[in-house]
């Protein structure tokens, strides 16, 4: 959508998205560096350790993983804020693979003055398969 | 009679979704068109006889009722007419209880026990089908909102091998999954100890909730 929206624009069952998305190696790369300033082997960056840890490849970190899920929000409407968003791995994250990010909106209401609405947030495989799964609070600011 | 008969609420550490959300998301579905009398809360490894939601249900007019996945040797199991006789004989949060003795303690206290996912990797029932004596099963977990590619199809192997009935369950644990997959009674179902004797009728289908249009 990409632009601002009013409380009143969303009815319960909207849906955000699909957006498409690839998470690379490079950016898994450049998220680590964040954390640590010489990259050790891992199951983030290192296939032969993730094999050791019975994975199939490196994985996207958790915390990447949340925040493309968030990113996926704000982008949708910049006037949204992000309260809390709640996430559960159900799957792992593999590097470089289509991935696809769905929202649907559960519930509005208004609390402490405040206009929210509460939203379910699927990453899926290209099979659909929803690997990481969440739920977000957000507020709806006045334009 | 159309009910959910496997999902979480927040009392399952892995759901997000309360049965206020449940309720409201039911009557956003039903808006659209779709038709859902009720589920039933099946909380994993556990089952807490004080919580009631009769009010609730009667104030939104859907059936809530209370069973739980409770994780054996043999798969996870789906338990509906729990009891408080039941509740001495095994001890819901051992993740490594004897299916066959779950098994018999419901049959001899009017609950069922059901596999869940039967055709899940790693631990659906179909890995364990022939590992010990299941005469007694003849129903298993049908349809499931959460299978992963190939899962569907084993379970319909299983079905087919064996003769199995089957139910339908969304297997939800976040608000907008709830009545992705359900099982249509022949005959009304308004607490737990009717919902095991429709089953025991056999008189059921799973659908899913396009069905239900």
């Amino acid at each position: 959508m990409d632009k601002n929206i009013t409380f009143d624009d969303i009815d319960l069952g909207d849906e955000i998205g699909p957006s498409n998305k690839v998470i690379t190696t490079e950016q898994v790369f450049e998220f680590v560096k964040i954390l640590e300033s010489k990259i050790e082997p891992s199951r983030f960056t290192d296939s032969e350790f993730a094999k050791s840890e019975g994975l199939s490849g490196p994985i996207v970190p958790g915390a990447l993983t949340t925040a493309v899920m968030a990113q996926f929000i704000s982008n949708w409407a910049p006037n949204l804020k992000i309260k809390t968003l709640d996430v559960i791995f159900r799957h792992m994250v593999p590097h470089n693979t289509r991935l696809k990010l769905v929202g649907i909106f559960t519930d509005k209401f208004t609390e402490d003055g405040l206009d929210q609405l509460e939203c379910d947030v699927f990453l899926q495989d290209e099979n659909e398969v929803k690997l990481v799964i969440g739920k977000s609070t957000i507020i709806v600011n006045k334009k | 009679m159309i009910l959910d008969l496997h999902t979480h609420s927040t009392l399952s550490d892995d759901s997000r979704a309360s049965v206020e959300q449940y309720v409201k998301w039911i009557n956003v579905l039903r808006r659209k068109g779709y038709n859902i009398d009720g589920f039933v809360l099946t909380e994993h490894r556990q089952f807490n006889f004080d919580i009631d939601y009769t009010q609730i249900s009667k104030d939104n007019n859907i059936t809530i009722l209370k069973g739980a996945e409770l994780d054996t040797d043999s798969g996870h199991f789906l338990v509906y007419g729990i009891t408080k006789e039941i509740a001495k004989h095994i001890k819901f949060n051992n993740v490594n209880m004897s299916a066959i003795h779950l098994i018999d303690v419901c049959l001899n206290n009017g609950a069922i026990a059901i596999p869940a996912h039967p055709g899940r990797f790693g631990i659906g029932f179909i890995e364990y089908v022939n590992s010990n004596n299941f005469e007694s099963i003849n129903i298993v977990e049908h349809l499931n909102g959460s299978y992963r590619p190939g899962e569907q199809d084993r379970t319909e192997k299983l079905i087919s091998d064996k003769g199995y009935l089957g139910i339908g369950g969304s297997d939800a644990h976040m608000v907008s999954a709830i009545g992705t997959c359900l099982t249509k009674f022949d005959h009304p179902v308004n607490n737990e100890k009717e919902l095991v004797q429709a089953l025991m009728t056999k008189k059921f289908k799973p659908i899913k909730l396009e069905d239900t249009k």
